[in-house]
């Protein structure tokens, strides 16, 4: 039968919006994850919507917190007070160790780098097709932010770096969880070195090219980055060894499970000078 | 006129809860896609053709805020959410099983289009999470029925 003029013109229009996404998937194959012209045209306009609903929300959020805390306000002031007291006595302590420590100058300039070392921002967003690979955090490049920056959750925690797009006021993470980051690793205690991987699939990383005779490794051992890749600094916490499993292949098949949560990853800190990095 | 303007509010609907509810939403134990509902309900309620250009708008939204593949899901949605209009104006889903199953049915195809798009192009790995990416479309169903149920009662509400 054949078809009606409106219903042919609703059939050449399905097909001319399937064949203009089919070619933005051909510009975007070569690339890899690196976002196109329009992706980026397109956070940028969308991202500062993510942007203003947490500043309201967060505004409200404060006013109503305020007034609750207006109740123990004394209390709490009088323990902040104790607080500010005892860190400002431990902080002058480690001041005069570390001097002590090294040449007076380096020491100097390492704690006049430490308060703009990191910048404190909030996850406004997450990968809604692939919760494991990326969030975007409030803060841009009129932060300083370009791409490559480590990020770490409230522990010290790594949570992954950042990546184009970043817009003004908005940038993306990519998370250790996602298929395509890696980045050298060295366990806690029996120091071994390796390269861990994400595995997006099950939201957990692997540990990769540690040799099948290499026995020292353990289950629930901690690894921390290596500073090897040069862009995560040494010693960030990463995750545990979950299981170690000998196959056929010269390497291991080890899995890792990252310290990462990202329900619970509300604040985050970008690295955006890390004294004490690697040369 | 008319149709752009709750084609850009359903959109927004579904960006704000996006924002809102992301990080619960995005987990697969939930595996509630925002976009996906929009893209259903809209096939459902406006036809084949609004259908087809909602996926194709909020498929790109969708992929601006991710790594994959810039474009996959605006073509996977397009096809989707013209499927949804098309098969819906056919056969009768709005008892309330019929309706479940029809959107089920669709998700999981938003899945396997997916999937397929993806490792056909990148070749790369499925994210079974264990197993919970079959969780996706039905959780995606009953949120997509959920929304759909509201609309309905608000709807006939205003109709009286």
């Amino acid at each position: 039968m054949p078809l009606s003029r409106p219903e042919r013109n609703k059939f050449l229009v399905v097909i001319g919006l399937f064949v203009f996404q089919l070619i933005l998937i051909s510009v975007q194959v070569p690339l890899g994850e690196a976002p196109t012209i329009a992706e980026r045209a397109l956070f940028f306009v969308l991202s500062p919507l993510q942007g203003a609903y947490h500043a309201a929300w967060g505004g409200i959020a404060k006013a109503w917190n305020r007034y609750l805390d207006l109740r123990d306000v004394e209390i709490q002031n009088q323990a902040l007070r104790d607080d500010l007291f005892r860190f400002r006595q431990e902080n002058l302590r480690l001041r005069n160790g570390l001097l002590e420590l090294r040449d007076r100058e380096a020491a100097a300039r390492l704690l006049s780098g430490l308060r703009t070392s990191f910048l404190i921002a909030s996850t406004i967003g997450v990968d809604a097709m692939n919760v494991q690979k990326s969030v975007v955090i409030d803060k841009g490049r009129s932060d300083g932010l370009t791409t490559n920056l480590p990020v770490v959750d409230g522990e010290g925690r790594l949570v992954g770096r950042t990546i184009e797009p970043i817009s003004l006021h908005e940038a993306t993470v990519e998370l250790l969880t996602n298929d395509n980051c890696s980045f050298g690793v060295v366990s806690e205690k029996s120091k071994v070195v390796g390269i861990l991987s994400g595995d997006g699939r099950t939201g957990q990383c692997r540990l990769k090219y540690i040799l099948s005779s290499n026995e020292t490794l353990e289950i629930e051992e901690e690894l921390l980055t290596s500073g090897f890749d040069r862009i995560f600094p040494a010693g960030i916490p990463a995750g545990r060894v979950v299981s170690i499993k000998k196959e056929s292949s010269s390497f291991k098949t080890i899995l890792v499970r990252p310290y990462l949560e990202i329900p619970n990853l509300n604040l985050v800190a970008v690295l955006t000078g890390t004294p004490g990095k690697r040369p | 006129m008319r149709g752009l303007l709750h084609g850009g509010l359903t959109l927004l609907a579904a960006f704000l809860a996006h924002i809102v509810f992301g990080k619960i939403l995005a987990q697969p134990a939930f595996g509630v896609n925002p976009f996906l509902v929009a893209v259903l309900l809209f096939g459902v309620v406006k036809g084949d053709l609004a259908g087809a250009i909602m996926g194709s708008v909020a498929g790109l939204v969708a992929d601006s805020f991710s790594l994959g593949v810039f474009g996959v899901s605006g073509a996977v949605y397009t096809a989707v959410g013209f499927l949804t209009g098309w098969i819906s104006r056919r056969i009768n889903v709005m008892t309330i099983v019929r309706f479940f199953v029809f959107l089920t049915t669709l998700s999981a195809l938003a899945i396997v289009l997916r999937l397929g798009l993806t490792a056909a192009v990148i070749a790369e790995r499925i994210p079974w999470s264990h197993g919970r990416l079959l969780l996706q479309p039905p959780a995606t169903a009953l949120g997509a029925s959920l929304v759909f149920a509201v609309f309905r009662s608000v709807r006939r509400r205003y109709a009286r």
